[in-house]
């Protein structure tokens, strides 16, 4: 018993000295950071770093208007004095860990990205389950426009990346993906591209997040039309294809189908033939028929086994059409068939690795196989009747 | 002075713990090897055993006898008071380092403001009163631990899993013979090499003939446990993302989520950390206090567990003051510096051992 | 501040306790213990900088045996990150 009360006076103890921490936050006094843009001004050489950030004592989840969104900027010589900056603004103390998505200048990508994703990977605050997204132009004007549904800004972009897996035009890497490729020498990446533009019917300028920003040797290389930002998203890693769908629409006979894709499986391996190597690309893919421009019986088998086949040479060449450009035009490795060559055929890739951005990536023959299989076509087999 | 039993079970559990403790932290070895992390993990636990079964053989001569009575015994007094100052010495900077790690690793991923010291305080607060209570005590609470342990490791590796994209053990065979071997030697200073102190517990085991049976299958689970974290890790950081990222395996249980919103789940591995370090802190300082008493003859050592206690916080605050000194030390110095303690002595005793033992039987043929 | 926190801890225990082991007669005890806490405060006083450490020592034993193995195995242990 004396043994226990001694016990139970030291654990009394110990658990005062949890007062003697500088870390306790109250609550009141924290603001969530739900969006940061870091620009970089190159005539000034400073870094602007903005964020979009909201009260966290207001925790009413059903109504968001009632939540304080306050958007505030500040500047400095380096990200972390423009981060620190910021309090001279803030009246409560800045956290982010609940900061999903970070946005980068365009300006900041082509100059500095290395201390971008240095401050971001080696952060504390910051996850690395966080979104990175390349803006075209400054980071913080965008960050300004009012969200079109009236929601704040931070769920409404927070929304965009996951519809990013309902349409594959747009695909936006987590910090963690950025920061393991980036200094790889020897492929690029395509993260997310967020730009702003009058939409159809619109009376002001909303934001879109649409295409890819290409990062290659430590800079914003350039962009991505959203046909090849879904060349990239078919074929890289299977935790951002697993959710995937995509329309496509085929023309089959004299007709126009769209289906609705999914991912079923998905391999891309590397052979070497006298030597040299060729990359075999095979991707699976499951569709929904969802609409026909002119009248096809499609619960005929050989119909149907037609389409996919056609389906199958369609997207074949869509995704041919892609690769073409990354390797011809754009000259970068942004799938990563080196990451593959190193890890599955380290002796040729010893060969290979001095001369594969120069000379062997941009001429590698790429031979794609897309296998596509239809089981659903819809509540109608045909309009009219057979 | 009360002798405290455990059963073989209980040393088993107490072994794993103790090697277990802050092992998938840095993952040093395995920033160097890569894939190839398996033949270092495997040569040095491997070469563990070995040392294992010559301590067991060496404990099974003298049964119940205390390891440090056995190196009096075979070494002589001055010879045994030497290696013992040596053991003390190596025991003081395995918990300064465990104390310091488990301080650089609070303060870098979640409390920067608080003061390391602190940090180390607390946890000296409890581990010398958990030392104070006994060794039976200690190892029936690690029984209550390990389960938890056991399902939280699992639950984490399976989420790790589901981001594991490519290969983890691919290309093999690309690193030197000479890297392999000196990862081998980091893997042997740390964590397996810490199995030395676990051989001062042989006496009180009621089972003499179990011991290498209880302490073997720990030392492999031990392995195992530190090679699907590190392959996990690897797995679903990339290899890049593994290099650059100071506590990797912590990295990779932070991306593990469940939908958009649920999250944080690296609090369990903080949790493991926290209570398997101070598992082996107050292992080695029980330990320490019983050698220390044979060291200057002492039979009252209850007054002895604080002053122990705050003797390895004392030192710790003059110790690694700088995080990149703890990472060089335990790439340059440890895996050098563990081999008296861990090899030399143990080799040596088992040898004279087992010339006494021949000795022994010469002279009762020529008797008989 | 914590330092000194422990200092006055550490003293008020090792003179209690060392003045009850002289007196049930555990001499040596009593004088080991006094000569822990000795060491433990001179390690805490503030102006106290260079003690060995249990660091310091390996450093010093070993540092030379290290560095001949790394040399003689010609291995580097940086970790090379591109």
């Amino acid at each position: 018993m004396s043994r226990f009360r001694r016990f139970a006076a030291l654990g009394l103890l110990t658990c005062m000295l949890v007062g003697c921490s500088p870390d306790i936050r109250e609550i009141s006094d924290i603001a969530l950071v739900m969006l940061t843009a870091i620009d970089y001004d190159e005539q000034k050489r400073d870094y602007v770093f903005t964020i979009n950030c909201i009260d966290a004592s207001t925790n009413d989840a059903q109504n968001s208007a009632k939540k304080l969104e306050w958007i505030a900027s500040a500047s400095g010589k380096t990200i972390l004095e423009a981060a620190r900056n910021l309090r001279s603004r803030a009246g409560k103390i800045l956290v982010w860990q609940h900061d999903k998505f970070f946005l980068i200048g365009e300006g900041a990508a082509r100059n500095s990205l290395y201390e971008v994703v240095d401050f971001l990977s080696r952060n504390r605050d910051i996850r690395l389950s966080g979104y990175l997204v390349v803006s075209q132009g400054t980071a913080s004007d965008l960050m300004r426009i009012k969200s079109e549904t009236g929601d704040l800004i931070s769920n409404e972009t927070v929304g965009r990346i996951k519809n990013e897996q309902l349409w594959g035009k747009s695909l936006s890497l987590t910090i963690k993906d950025v920061a393991d490729y980036y200094g790889n020498p020897y492929r690029g990446f395509v993260t997310g591209k967020l730009s702003r533009s009058m939409p159809v019917a619109g009376d002001r300028e909303v934001l879109f997040l649409s295409g890819g920003s290409v990062i290659h040797q430590g800079k914003l290389a350039g962009w991505l039309p959203g046909k090849d930002v879904l060349a990239i998203h078919l074929i890289i890693k299977k935790k951002y294809w697993r959710e995937l769908e995509f329309p496509q629409t085929v023309p089959f006979r004299s007709a126009k189908i769209s289906l609705l894709m999914r991912v079923a499986n998905r391999s891309v391996r590397m052979r070497q033939t006298d030597g040299q190597p060729v990359f075999d690309v095979r991707i699976g893919l499951t569709g929904t028929v969802l609409t026909i421009d002119k009248q096809v019986n499609l619960a005929n088998p050989d119909t149907l086994r037609e389409l996919e086949l056609a389906a199958g040479r369609f997207i074949e060449g869509e995704l041919k059409a892609s690769l073409n450009r990354f390797q011809q035009q754009l000259k970068i490795d942004v799938v990563g068939f080196s990451d593959i060559a190193r890890k599955y055929h380290p002796q040729a890739w010893k060969r290979m690795e001095k001369t594969w951005s120069t000379a062997i990536y941009p001429t590698v023959p790429v031979r794609v196989h897309v296998d596509v299989s239809i089981p659903a076509i819809g509540m109608s087999k045909v309009l009219g009747g057979d | 002075m009360i002798r405290e039993r455990i059963t073989p079970f209980q040393l088993g559990c107490l072994c794993f713990s103790f090697l277990s403790g802050f092992s998938t932290l840095y993952l040093l070895e395995a920033k160097l090897l890569m894939q190839d992390v398996w033949i270092a993990n495997l040569t040095a636990c491997l070469f563990i055993l070995m040392l294992l079964k010559m301590n067991a053989y060496v404990q099974n001569q003298y049964p119940h006898a205390n390891m440090s009575d056995i190196i009096d015994i075979v070494l002589g007094k001055w010879l045994g008071k030497l290696a013992h100052a040596f053991y003390l010495l190596g025991m003081l900077g395995l918990g300064v380092l465990s104390l310091r790690s488990i301080s650089v690793f609070y303060t870098s991923a979640i409390l920067p403001g608080t003061s390391p010291n602190l940090i180390m305080l607390l946890v000296v607060i409890v581990t010398t009163y958990a030392a104070s209570l006994g060794l039976s005590t200690i190892a029936r609470s690690v029984l209550v631990i390990l389960p938890f342990f056991v399902v939280s490791i699992v639950a984490i590796g399976f989420f790790i899993y589901q981001d594991v994209e490519a290969n983890p053990f691919m290309p093999q065979l690309q690193h030197p013979l000479p890297l392999l071997l000196y990862g081998s030697l980091i893997s042997f200073g740390f964590p397996f090499c810490k199995s030395y102190v676990m051989v001062f517990l042989f006496s009180e085991v009621t089972h003499q003939k179990k011991l290498f049976k209880s302490c073997s299958i720990a030392v492999v689970f031990s392995c195992a446990y530190l090679l699907i974290a590190t392959y996990l890790t690897i797995g679903s950081l990339g290899d890049n993302m593994f290099k650059t990222a100071m506590f990797p395996f912590f990295s990779s249980i932070q991306l593990v989520k469940f939908g958009e919103y649920i999250e944080r789940i690296e609090i369990l591995i903080i949790a493991i950390w926290t209570i398997m370090t101070m598992y082996e802190i107050i292992v080695l300082q029980y330990v320490f206090v019983q050698i220390a008493g044979r060291l200057f003859g002492m039979k009252a050592l209850k007054p002895f567990y604080l002053p122990v206690g705050v003797f390895f916080f004392a030192v710790a605050t003059k110790s690694f003051v700088n995080p990149a000194e703890l990472v060089a030390y335990d790439l340059k110095i440890l895996p050098v510096s563990v081999n008296l303690n861990a090899v030399l002595v143990p080799v040596c005793v088992f040898v004279l051992t087992l010339f006494k033992k021949r000795g022994g039987s010469v002279q009762e043929l020529n008797h008989s | 501040m914590i330092g000194y926190f422990v200092i006055a801890a550490i003293a008020a225990y090792g003179a209690w306790h060392c003045a009850r082991l002289w007196r049930r007669g555990k001499l040596r005890e009593s004088v080991v213990l006094g000569l822990v806490s000795s060491v433990v405060a001179a390690y805490l006083l503030p102006g106290v900088r260079h003690l060995p450490t249990a660091e310091s020592i390996h450093a010093w034993l070993y540092r030379p045996l290290s560095d001949y193995v790394i040399e003689w195995l010609n291995v580097s242990t940086e970790v090379n990150v591109p």
